[in-house]
């Protein structure tokens, strides 16, 4: 046996190595699967590119809560989205943001628990038209975005499905994608609707004027009841907003801003500035 | 922008690195030969960013404060490894896979297995908390503060 591997060369001993390897992982593997029953899951209620979300209930307490389990925990330890999103919302303290209660693992698989909550902020408003009510979530938003951004956190996936209302108080949610500013980001991010220009035109070093488009166009959907801009693909979308805004009084000229308040306009013509795209169309 | 408010933030999520050795059997050089390794890999690597090393070297630190376990000289090389592939999964965007982690960085010296284990270990002794301020970022803000305001061509030139 010994003089076999003597004779075979480096690339075969490599290999066997690599097996050996693979084969002990296996074993650990199920040598150390546990099962937790803290929580039984209810119902699915969605499901995301980087996992799944559950509605659970608390076995000790009988409270409530919204479990999100990560797919790919397996073959890259950790995944990336999830550590980003654990270490953001441990950090973040603030009402209307989502607290984090804890995280567990499941049969291997990494879970956070959070608050459950059943409204989000497109359903909300087919119901609600009070204008208290809306100037107060728009306000709250503001806020609970000012407060990361003095982190220096992006949030970079800020659309009506991931704000959700309780008691008319709106809680910020789903920090996946969410990550410190450095100089190098990754363009692919936030809903296509949501999106800036600058990320449609494939930018890396953009900064938290994402968040304030996506904002601009979130508070004009609560302002019109209907979506801002409703691309179907990057230069459609790109399209749609060089056709809307055209000039820096661009909401005079248009029909759908009429019925509404001088200083509402002015809030939603401050956070979709022109800046980024006259660079794009010039 | 925010710059009152960055420093607040710096101020509070401060945490103490100092003395991370104190509870430990490993050497002050084993410990300076593993961060002039880290840079040796991080200046091979094209896609990282600076602020990966800072934080590759900083988790390290804050694992071994913090860690009940007592830590030899031999151990530093898998927490080092592992220290590098936490630190590349949070700042980059395109980050180390495990594959290069034990074929290229370590040598097949570890398997997969061991080198989860250790993130488990490490992410769970510093309770997920791997987002506090590093190294560079106070440098960066007092850098900012020292020359970036300045109105003289030559001061901001250093920034």
């Amino acid at each position: 046996m010994q003089i076999v591997i003597i004779n075979s060369n480096a690339t075969e001993l490599y290999v066997i190595h690599k097996i050996l390897y693979q084969i002990k992982d296996i074993i650990y593997y199920y040598m150390s699967a546990s099962e937790n029953v803290r929580y039984i899951k209810i119902q699915k209620i969605g499901e995301g590119a980087y996992g799944i979300i559950y509605k659970a209930q608390d076995v000790q307490t009988e409270e409530i809560v919204a479990l999100k389990k990560f797919k790919l925990s397996d073959n890259e330890g950790v995944p990336s989205c999830a550590l980003r999103e654990i270490s953001i919302l441990n950090q973040l303290n603030h009402p209307n943001i989502i607290k984090l209660i804890s995280q567990i693992i499941i049969n291997k698989k990494l879970h956070l628990v959070m608050n459950y909550y059943d409204m989000d902020l497109t359903e909300y408003l087919k119901f609600n038209h009070e204008e208290f009510h809306l100037k107060n979530i728009i306000y709250k938003i503001l806020l609970a975005v000012e407060f990361i951004h003095n982190r220096k956190i992006i949030h970079r996936d800020l659309q009506p499905n991931n704000i959700l209302i309780t008691n008319n108080e709106p809680v910020l949610i789903d920090f996946g994608l969410s990550r410190v500013l450095s100089p190098n980001m990754t363009p692919g991010v936030t809903q296509l609707w949501y999106r800036a220009p600058e990320l449609l035109s494939n930018c890396n070093t953009y900064d938290y004027a994402i968040d304030m488009w996506s904002l601009g166009c979130i508070i004009a959907e609560i302002a019109l009841n209907k979506p801002l801009f409703m691309g179907s693909s990057e230069i459609h979308q790109l399209l749609l907003i060089k056709n809307i805004i055209n000039g820096n009084e661009w909401f005079l000229h248009n029909s759908q801003f009429a019925k509404l308040n001088n200083l509402f306009i002015d809030l939603i013509n401050v956070c979709i500035s022109l800046e980024f795209l006259e660079i794009i169309i010039s | 922008c925010y710059n009152k408010e960055l420093f607040d933030s710096l101020i509070q999520d401060r945490i103490d690195l100092g003395c991370s050795l104190a509870n430990h059997k490993i050497n002050d050089t084993s410990r300076a030969l593993m961060v002039d390794w880290m840079i040796q890999v991080f200046g091979c690597h094209q896609l990282t960013t600076q602020n990966t090393f800072f934080r590759a070297v900083n988790l390290m630190d804050a694992y071994l404060k913090n860690t009940e376990q007592q830590y030899t000289d031999s151990d530093i090389y898998l927490l080092g490894v592992t220290c590098i592939f936490i630190a590349s999964k949070i700042e980059d965007i395109k980050c180390f896979d495990i594959e290069t982690i034990i074929i290229v960085l370590s040598h097949n010296k570890f398997s997969a297995h061991q080198i989860k284990k250790m993130e488990k270990d490490i992410l769970e002794t510093l309770n997920y908390n791997t987002n506090f301020p590093t190294l560079n970022e106070y440098l960066q803000y007092l850098n900012f503060q020292l020359f970036g305001q300045s109105q003289n061509q030559f001061v901001q030139t250093i920034y």
